[in-house]
């Protein structure tokens, strides 16, 4: 278990602060910074990966990278949580596909097929965000977010979720990229993204 | 695919990419063009902001998962030149009198010359990791101005010139920078190296603007002795921005120091 009691001081440090700490070296730093987002990226790679042990792996993989490259986080570019979640999220994606990949030179075609998960009503209770957050998912239309979801949790390609949802690829495209684009700007209005980027 | 994408179509896969939505040679296509361009990069970063939020938070990770990264840590230790010796004292123990001398002279060159070249390194490590947390801290304290910068910079409306360091003896070891203009006048010097100036001088920056009747040079501010980032206001169109050295309290044309220096396209 993460103990940061012992560390009050990290509780309330920035993001930048915290990485400064973890390049001299300071455990508690790394601790705190797994405190606030260790749950998060462990959610994301159990639900791209659909195997809690691989995700162990990868997550475990990803904090240690930032003990030992902690400049790889640049705090002018957005926040340490994003740029977490965008490393685990593309390391699950590389392992999902070589995964594909190598039952396909095997012969043993994947059927593409909508996974029960992905109920667009579990979906929302499941989040469980803040309200503030989940206001910001509700500007997306169902077909924007389904096609977001099945992308980004799915760790699906943009043609894949086009063969799932049986739509053309264009459609598929334009739903994610304006779906992106307005959550992206509730959020930035909402002032969510700007002050937990701050934080 | 076999064949570039126009830049349409990589703007177009830019937020699939920010998703990893892409493969294959689109991916590598789209990845090359985000490295190269601050819009698309500024745009992937953006999104991915806010799909961070997407993950369901109530997935508690095991305690496994943090006693296994506790485990791995490579905590640095003063310890590390002990092994090394105890090997040595080993050696020698089974050693004749005679060679045991040659060889403990022998070994103290050796261990000389080892712990020379371990201090080398050892410093090496330390200078390195200094630098790392120096780097960290900069950002860390990076100024509201710069962020401000920043953000403008990466607004899709904003006009972005570089400017070059002038050959010549105005100021030794000053390197590029650029000037961000948005739309409505305001303006940024950003981005620059401008070594430290002594107690009698300034580096101001000027816009060189047009009319009917001609161009005239207009002073955008006194940027002091070590500029950071700096705002500043136009409204007329500049064709041409310039920092030039001048004396502390300024001038009311720049004079013949140039330092920077960028035409707008």
């Amino acid at each position: 278990m993460v103990d940061d009691d012992l560390h009050p001081e990290l509780h309330d440090a920035s993001d930048a602060a915290l990485v400064v700490a973890i390049a001299r070296f300071r455990e508690a730093a790394l601790a705190e910074v797994y405190r606030r987002h260790g749950d998060a990226a462990f959610g994301l790679a159990v639900r791209v990966l659909r195997d809690r042990a691989l995700a162990e792996e990868l997550v475990q993989e990803v904090f240690l990278k930032l003990w030992e490259d902690p400049e790889r986080f640049d705090p002018g570019r957005g926040s340490l949580r994003a740029f977490l979640m965008a490393t685990v999220h593309s390391r699950a994606i590389d392992v999902v596909r070589a995964e594909s990949a190598r039952r396909a030179r095997e012969g043993r075609a994947e059927r593409l097929r909508p996974e029960p998960e992905y109920d667009l009503e579990r979906e929302v209770v499941e989040l469980a965000m803040a309200e503030q957050v989940r206001e910001a998912f509700d500007v997306l239309s169902d077909d924007e977010r389904r096609a977001i979801e099945l992308a980004y949790l799915g760790g699906h390609t943009y043609r894949e979720v086009a063969v799932l949802l049986d739509q053309p690829e264009g459609t598929v495209k334009s739903r994610i990229r304006v779906g992106l684009r307005r959550l992206r700007d509730t959020l930035v209005e909402s002032g969510i993204t700007s002050s937990w980027t701050e934080s | 695919m076999d064949r570039e994408l126009t830049r349409a179509e990589l703007d177009e896969l830019v937020p699939l990419y920010a998703l990893d939505a892409l493969d294959g040679e689109e991916r590598a296509q789209v990845a090359r063009y985000v490295e190269r361009d601050d819009d698309a990069r500024a745009e992937v970063e953006s999104l991915r902001e806010a799909v961070s939020f997407l993950p369901p938070r109530e997935t508690p990770a095991p305690a496994s998962l943090w006693e296994g990264i506790e485990h791995s840590l490579d905590v640095p230790s003063v310890d590390i030149a002990a092994p090394p010796l105890r090997l040595v004292a080993a050696d020698s123990a089974t050693s004749s009198p005679a060679r045991e001398s040659r060889l403990s002279r022998r070994v103290v060159a050796m261990l000389a010359a080892a712990a020379v070249i371990l201090a080398a390194v050892l410093g090496i490590q330390v200078l390195r990791q200094q630098d790392r947390i120096d780097d960290l801290a900069a950002e860390m304290h990076r100024d509201p101005m710069e962020q401000q910068a920043m953000a403008a910079r990466g607004s899709s409306d904003a006009h972005v010139i570089a400017l070059d360091a002038m050959d010549g003896d105005a100021v030794d070891g000053a390197a590029g920078a650029e000037v961000v203009m948005l739309p409505d006048g305001t303006g940024y010097l950003m981005g620059h190296v401008l070594p430290t100036l002594d107690a009698d001088g300034t580096y101001q920056l000027w816009a060189r603007v047009g009319d009917g009747t001609g161009t005239r040079m207009v002073s955008l501010g006194l940027l002091g002795r070590a500029p950071g980032t700096s705002p500043f206001r136009l409204t007329a169109t500049p064709s041409m921005f310039e920092v030039t050295k001048e004396p502390a309290t300024g001038s009311e044309a720049p004079g013949t120091q140039v330092v920077l220096r960028g035409e707008v396209a």
